[in-house]
C-alpha cells in the first residue's frame, strides 16, 4: 500500500486572548463528577528519569504521573539522588551518577515554573525551561512534562491537552446523559451539556475551541457544534434519518459524518460554515460510518459492505474505499494520527483496542484484558490512546500507551463514562 | 455549571417527548435466550391464546431496575420484562440479574386453551411467536386492551441482523392493519442494538432495524407519513448487563403510538 498518511497537525498558532479567557473560565467552574484515577501499570524498561520534588509546589507529582502514563519512562525514586537537589545549585555528580537515573529534573515555582534537565551520567545541565505563570498549576506542570518529554523522546508532548467524554447515569431506560470535558488526565471536569436523551460521539475542532457531537435532544439524531467559551450550540446537520459520527477536518472547515438521508448510512462532508449541501463521499449499499481524517484528503471509516464491519479508506473527493483491515472478525471506529490507526477489534464477543501501522500493517493490541473496549481516540502525538472499557459492570475510561506497556483507568464516582475524544494540541 | 441546551429545531416531528425513556409498561417478550419466546407463555402457537403480559407486574420489575441505579454491577436485570411465566399466575420470573427481587410473575396467562396450566413454556411451536387476540380489523381502542395482540409493541432481532423474524409478522400485521384503517394514527419506530460493535455503527444498525419494520408495515398498508424512524444504537438499553440474555432484550424495535 502506498504510504500517504504523512500528516501532521499544524495548529501552532499563538495562544490568543480568547484561549486564555476560555481557560480561566474553565478553571473557575466548580469541578463536578471528578474522575477517579488509577494507574494500573508501570514500566521497568523505559528511560530512567528522576523528578525531584519542586520547591514550593507539588508539580513533580503531576509530571511523574504524566510520564508514567506514557509508558516510555521508568520513574526513579528521588531519594536515590543521595542529596537534596535545588534548581540552579551545584550538586555532587558522583552521587547522581549512581542513582540509577539517566536524567534528572529539578525545578521550583518562581512566579512561573522553572526547571532544568540534568544528565545524571555526566552531571551536565542539558536544558532549562520556564513555564510562564498560569492560574492553573496542573496546566503548568503538564506543560513542563511536555517540554521534558519532547527533549527526551524527540516527539511533541501531549500532556497539556483535554478530553471530551460522555457520562450516563440512572436506570437503563431513564438515564441522564452528560457531555463533559476535562484535562487529559481526568482532572478539572466541566459539564458542557446535559440531556435526558442520548449524547454521543464528541469531536474537537482543530483549535480545540469547539466541540461537535450527536444529540437526540430533539427526539431524533442531529449534529451540533458548541462553542466551549460561550456555551452556544447550533445544529450543523439535521437531515432526515440518521446524523451520526462527526469528525472535524484538520483544516477546521468541514465535518465528515454519516447520514442516512439517501437511504442507508453513507459518509458525507458538511461545511462548518453552513450553506452548501452535504457532499456525499460513499455510495456502498452497506452501512458506512465513523469517518476519521487520516489527512486533509483521506478518510478512514467503518463499512459493512463486505458483510461485517471493517475499516476502509477513501479519498475525500468521493468513492467507495479500499478495505484496510483483514484480521479480527470485525474492525471499526478508527482514530488516526499520522501512520497510527487505533480501532476496535472484535473477535467473537470480545472487543479490544488495536493499534495498526498504516504502512507496515503491524498491529499491537494495546488494551489489556477487557472484553468491552471501544471508542478509541489517539492523543495528538499518537503516543497514547484513550478508550472506553468496563470495570465491575461500570463504564470507565482507560488510557494506554501506544507501546501497550502502561495503562490508567479513569472512573466516575457515579454512573458510566464512555465515548472519549482526545483534543488536539491546545496551542 | 451545566449549560443546558435547548435548541429549537424546525423539524421536530417528535410525537412523544418521553420517547422511550420512561415507558415501563411497554410489553416485552421473554428473552431470545430461551428460544425466542419460549417459556414466556405456553400457547402452542394458538392465535387466540392470551398474551403473557404481566401487566402491573412489569412495573414492579421495572422499579427494581431503577432501584439498582446506574446499573451497578454487570448484572443487569435479566428478568425485568421476561416473566418466564410458567403459565397461570404463579409462574416465577427467570432472569438472574438482580436475584430474587426479579421473581416477577411470569405473564399471567389466564386463558389460552388451558395451556397456562402446563407450566413449561413450550416455545411457540408452529405458530407465531406472539399470543394475543387477533381480529380481522382493529380500532384505536384495542391499543388499550392488554389482551390484544396490539399490546405487543417490541420486535426483537438477531445479532447484527435487521431482518424481521417471521414469528413477529402477526404482530406487525395487526399494527399495520390498524394504521391502514386509521390514517390519522402515527407511530414512532425506535430501533436499538446490543452493546457489541461500535457505538455509531450500532446507531446505523438500529436505524436499519426500524426501517426494516417500517418497510414491512408499508407493504401491509401503513403510510410512510405515519411513521417516524429513529435509531438509538446501544445508547438506551432495555436492560444493563452482558451475555445473550441481556443482549437479546436490547436488540429491538419499539413501536410507540403518538399520544401514548
Amino acid at each position: 500500500m502506498k504510504n500517504n498518511f504523512s500528516f501532521s497537525f499544524n495548529f501552532k498558532r499563538p495562544i490568543s486572548i480568547l484561549m486564555l479567557l476560555m481557560t480561566s473560565l474553565l478553571l473557575s467552574l466548580p469541578a463536578r463528577a471528578e474522575l477517579v484515577i488509577r494507574i494500573t501499570g508501570g514500566v521497568s524498561d523505559g528511560i530512567p528519569v528522576m523528578i525531584m520534588p519542586f520547591e514550593g509546589v507539588g508539580a513533580s507529582r503531576i509530571i511523574e504521573d504524566d510520564f508514567r502514563r506514557s509508558g516510555q519512562f521508568t520513574m526513579i525514586d528521588p531519594a536515590r539522588a543521595g542529596q537534596p537537589l535545588r534548581f540552579g545549585q551545584p550538586f555532587q555528580k558522583q552521587l547522581l551518577k549512581n542513582s540509577g537515573a539517566e536524567y534528572v529534573v529539578v525545578g521550583r515555582l518562581n512566579n512561573g515554573l522553572e526547571f532544568e534537565l540534568l544528565n545524571a551520567a555526566t552531571g551536565a545541565r542539558m536544558a532549562s525551561y520556564n513555564v510562564p505563570p498560569h492560574s492553573n498549576l496542573r496546566s503548568m506542570a503538564h506543560k513542563a512534562a511536555d517540554a521534558i518529554y519532547q527533549r527526551l523522546t524527540g516527539k511533541r508532548g501531549a500532556f497539556d491537552t483535554r478530553i471530551a467524554y460522555v457520562s450516563a447515569s440512572g436506570a437503563a431506560r431513564d438515564q441522564t446523559y452528560r457531555l463533559i470535558i476535562s484535562d487529559a488526565d481526568g482532572h478539572n471536569p466541566r459539564t458542557v451539556m446535559t440531556s435526558d436523551k442520548p449524547v454521543m460521539s464528541p469531536t474537537w475542532s482543530p483549535d480545540a475551541r469547539q466541540l461537535a457531537y450527536v444529540s437526540f435532544e430533539s427526539g431524533r439524531s442531529a449534529i451540533y457544534i458548541q462553542n466551549l467559551l460561550t456555551g452556544n450550540a447550533r445544529p450543523i446537520s439535521n437531515a432526515e434519518g440518521m446524523n451520526g459520527a462527526p469528525a472535524w477536518s484538520p483544516d477546521g472547515r468541514t465535518i465528515a459524518m454519516s447520514l442516512s438521508v439517501d437511504g442507508n448510512a453513507d459518509i458525507y462532508v458538511v461545511s462548518t460554515g453552513g450553506g452548501a449541501a452535504p457532499r456525499r463521499i460513499t455510495r456502498a449499499r452497506g452501512i458506512d460510518t465513523e469517518p476519521s481524517w487520516a489527512n486533509a484528503n483521506t478518510l478512514i471509516y467503518t463499512s459493512d459492505q463486505g458483510g461485517k464491519p471493517q475499516l476502509y479508506r477513501t479519498s475525500v473527493n468521493g468513492g467507495d474505499g479500499a478495505r484496510l483491515t483483514f484480521n479480527g472478525s470485525e474492525n471499526s471506529a478508527a482514530s488516526v494520527i499520522g501512520n497510527s490507526i487505533a480501532m476496535v477489534r472484535q473477535n467473537g464477543d470480545v472487543s479490544r483496542i488495536a493499534l495498526m501501522n498504516a504502512a507496515s500493517k503491524a498491529t499491537v493490541m494495546v488494551s489489556r484484558g477487557g472484553r468491552y473496549d471501544e471508542s478509541p481516540s489517539l492523543a495528538p502525538n499518537g503516543a497514547m490512546v484513550i478508550y472506553s472499557t468496563e470495570e465491575r459492570g461500570r463504564g470507565v475510561l482507560a488510557i494506554a500507551s501506544s507501546n501497550g506497556k502502561a495503562s490508567q483507568i479513569l472512573s466516575a464516582q457515579d454512573g458510566h463514562v464512555r465515548d472519549p475524544a482526545w483534543s488536539p494540541y491546545m496551542n | 455549571m451545566n449549560i443546558k441546551l435547548v435548541i429549537g429545531l424546525a423539524a421536530v416531528s417528535v410525537v412523544l417527548a418521553s420517547g422511550c425513556s420512561s415507558k415501563p409498561k411497554k410489553p416485552a417478550p421473554g428473552s431470545e435466550q430461551t428460544g425466542s419466546l419460549a417459556g414466556e407463555h405456553s400457547h402452542g402457537g394458538k392465535s387466540h391464546s392470551h398474551n403473557g403480559l404481566p401487566g402491573h407486574r412489569h412495573d414492579d420489575n421495572i422499579s427494581v431496575q431503577q432501584g439498582s441505579g446506574n446499573g451497578s454491577g454487570g448484572s443487569g436485570s435479566g428478568g425485568g420484562f421476561a416473566g418466564n411465566g410458567s403459565g397461570g399466575s404463579s409462574g416465577s420470573g427467570q432472569g438472574g440479574g438482580l436475584g430474587g427481587s426479579n421473581n416477577g410473575q411470569g405473564g399471567f396467562n389466564g386463558g389460552g386453551a388451558g395451556a397456562g396450566q402446563n407450566g413449561q413454556g413450550g416455545g411457540f411451536g408452529s405458530g407465531s411467536g406472539y399470543a394475543g387476540n387477533t381480529k380481522s380489523s382493529y380500532t384505536p381502542a384495542d391499543l388499550r386492551d392488554s389482551r390484544s395482540i396490539l399490546a405487543q409493541r417490541i420486535i426483537y432481532f438477531n445479532y447484527n441482523q435487521a431482518n424481521i423474524d417471521p414469528q413477529y409478522r402477526p404482530v406487525l400485521d395487526a399494527h399495520a392493519s390498524l394504521l391502514r384503517d386509521f390514517p390519522d394514527l402515527n407511530v414512532r419506530l425506535e430501533g436499538h442494538a446490543d452493546e457489541r460493535g461500535s457505538r455509531e455503527y450500532n446507531v446505523a444498525l438500529s436505524e436499519r432495524r426500524a426501517n426494516s419494520v417500517l418497510d414491512y408495515m408499508k407493504i401491509k398498508g401503513t403510510k410512510q407519513s405515519q411513521a417516524d424512524v429513529v435509531g438509538y444504537g446501544e445508547e438506551i438499553p432495555a436492560t444493563f448487563g452482558h451475555g445473550e440474555g441481556t443482549w437479546s432484550k436490547n436488540r429491538r424495535v419499539e413501536i410507540i403510538y403518538a399520544g401514548e
